[in-house]
């Protein structure tokens, strides 16, 4: 063996023949999960006394299915459904504290079963989907079916405005419920619809198998859907061998990815750095953070949500590529963009896919063809401003269960302003790619555009907070005093 | 499509993407069935450049046959793309030995050929009573 191959089986390069067939033995299996569950346990048990927030009976449940899909590959699609069943049992998708709040709300309710409302709410979630796509598949022709995404978010409000203002008790707390588990699933169903003409019925449980699959995802689905799993699945041993040596290295990366969050958290706990939205109350109380602090404050905030993305990303990647679905990365070298379109499109790649596949190309193919920057600009702005606003609101439907529907869309407006100004830099930044005919110098993608880009998106951050204040003079006055004006 | 026909097709997409890929760090070589969406080698907005461009050349429209980004991971799958729509439109044009009309299908047009023949016939007895009543008059 040469200095090479030992540097290549070492640093796990996918390129290295000997260890691809290392992998596909008994031996080499048996090594790179143990490998791969021994490094998923460290999140777990951290030295550092900082979780990921993994369940213990997460991580069982992965290392079962994943022992099952690297010996039985055959029977992939089956195993994946079982393991989305084990994982709805083990990790906690829905946050119920809206409704357990409601309940308590209303006196006299509280012997309302909050478990037993959530697995009700979950199955008749799952048999409207399911029934929905039928519909949608056999009425594709027909008007009412033309955009079935679309007729489903509009479901999803009118759900919302009944929940909020037309019907009250016991009524309202299982529509509620409904509301909030459907719209969980709400992107994972639209992935379906998207590619309705291709689903088999019969083959009907295999779409509701990534339905929040074992691997854990964000409400954004990780890795799209069903027709993208298809794609990208391993096909033969080799190529389950390089999809595993894949989640192997990402997995840690995102180790030592890890250990730098924590080194930041450090900081920010030994200097008493506070959380961004500590910082808008104490701007709400009138305590204005001089300049240097309040730079401090939104640098050390963005680098450890930044950090903390990436980890999250890539632990529930590296899983899907243990099983053998070798998906993309989620966040990929930001850092390195040089330009702000493509630093969104590095940072959060499945919710930018999201954002893409949903908004950008229905409006794209739609309206102002003979216009081409127009075209480009009305296209991004309906999914950067739009479509995120749509997509967070519907991430914070606790709030619309407190406050109702209408207050929650108009306390709404500041993140919608953040999707405009955003949106508007990032079809600019597309205008001007399409326009530039040679590569960006390496001097500007080094040693520039990591401050003017990365800069850009973390004073943006300032606003990228839902919710979190309600007067927009709090976010301006936090811009300002880092221009110290 | 001619096997010519095809291959400048296969030329033509295989420039356009390399232009597109030189504009990056991804380096341009790839072979007709390297994956170039899913593999993340090009991005959405460069698939949507491409679109238009072929949208421009080959008249496609993607908002009347749907758009599935998919159909641009590789060269195969977009040469099959427009294939498709080619053949889509070749259907269209074949004209029947008396077909007038594209949009009629054959029975259609056996249909109109029976309309007119009678309205033929039709014509000329109408023709031959009007000649008769004339004389008659006279």
């Amino acid at each position: 063996m040469t200095i090479d191959e030992i540097k290549n089986i070492f640093f796990f390069d996918r390129q290295s023949p000997k260890l691809i067939q290392f992998a596909q033995t008994l031996t080499g299996k048996l090594f790179f999960l143990f490998l791969f569950c021994g490094v998923l346990y460290l999140y777990e048990r951290s030295w550092w006394k900082m979780r990921l927030g993994i369940l213990p009976g997460w991580w069982s449940v992965v290392v079962v299915i994943l022992i099952a899909m690297t010996f039985l590959s055959k029977y992939r699609r089956q195993l994946l459904f079982i393991g989305t069943i084990a994982g709805l049992t083990q990790i906690h998708w829905f946050d119920f504290q809206g409704i357990v709040n409601l309940i308590e709300k209303y006196k006299g309710m509280n012997t309302f079963n909050i478990q037993l409302l959530k697995i009700g709410s979950i199955i008749s979630v799952l048999i409207f989907s399911s029934f929905y796509i039928f519909f949608a598949k056999k009425f594709a022709q027909t008007k009412m079916m033309k955009y079935p995404v679309a007729n489903l978010i509009i479901f999803l409000f009118i759900l919302i405005f009944i929940a909020s203002y037309l019907v009250s008790g016991s009524n309202q707390i299982m529509l509620w419920s409904f509301s909030l588990v459907l719209s969980t699933y709400l992107w994972f169903i639209c992935y379906s619809l998207l590619d309705v003409k291709s689903i088999n019925m019969k083959n009907g449980w295999e779409q509701l198998s990534c339905y929040l699959p074992f691997w854990r995802s964000t409400n954004t689905p990780f890795p799209k859907g069903m027709n993208y799993l298809q794609k990208i699945e391993a096909k033969t041993s080799e190529e389950l061998a390089i999809s595993q040596i894949e989640g192997i290295k990402l997995l840690i990366w995102s180790q030592i990815l890890f250990f730098l969050y924590h080194l930041v958290k450090l900081f920010i706990y030994h200097f008493n750095i506070p959380s961004l939205s500590d910082a808008f109350t104490h701007y709400a109380l009138g305590q204005i953070y001089s300049c240097k602090n309040a730079w401090v404050c939104l640098i050390s905030n963005f680098i450890s949500d930044l950090l903390i993305l990436c980890v999250y990303g890539h632990v529930i990647i590296s899983v899907c590529r243990m099983a053998g679905f070798n998906a993309h990365r989620n966040t990929n070298k930001p850092l390195l963009s040089p330009t702000i379109a493509e630093f969104w499109n590095r940072y959060y790649y499945y919710f930018k896919e999201l954002l893409v596949e949903f908004f950008f190309y229905p409006t794209y193919f739609k309206f102002f063809k003979s216009k081409p920057k127009l075209r480009i600009f009305f296209a991004t702005l309906m999914a950067v401003c739009v479509g995120n606003v749509i997509y967070h609101f519907f991430v914070n439907i606790n709030y619309s269960i407190h406050f109702g529907l209408f207050h929650a869309l108009k306390d709404i407006y500041i993140y919608f302003l953040y999707g405009l100004i955003l949106g508007t830099a990032i079809a600019i930044s597309q205008i001007r790619t399409l326009e530039r005919k040679r590569p960006v110098s390496k001097w500007w993608r080094l040693y520039v555009s990591p401050f003017v880009v990365t800069g850009f998106y973390a004073m943006m951050t300032i606003f990228n907070t839902p919710y979190a204040t309600l007067n927009i003079k709090v976010n301006f006055s936090f811009l300002l005093s880092l221009f110290k004006l | 499509m001619t096997i010519i026909e095809r291959k400048i097709l296969i030329e033509d997409i295989r420039n356009k993407i390399k232009t597109l890929l030189d504009r990056t760090e991804e380096g341009t070589t790839f072979s007709d069935n390297d994956s170039l969406v899913i593999s993340g080698r090009l991005s959405s907005l460069q698939v949507i450049e491409l679109s238009a461009e072929l949208e421009n050349k080959y008249g496609l429209d993607f908002n009347k046959h749907g758009f599935n980004q998919y159909d641009f991971d590789t060269v195969n799958s977009l040469v099959s793309l427009i294939e498709k729509h080619k053949k889509g439109i070749e259907t269209q044009k074949i004209p029947s030995s008396d077909n007038k009309n594209p949009n009629h299908t054959k029975a259609d047009n056996v249909m109109m050929n029976i309309i007119k023949r009678i309205v033929f016939i039709l014509k000329v007895i109408k023709d031959f009573y009007t000649k008769k009543k004339t004389r008659n008059c006279n």
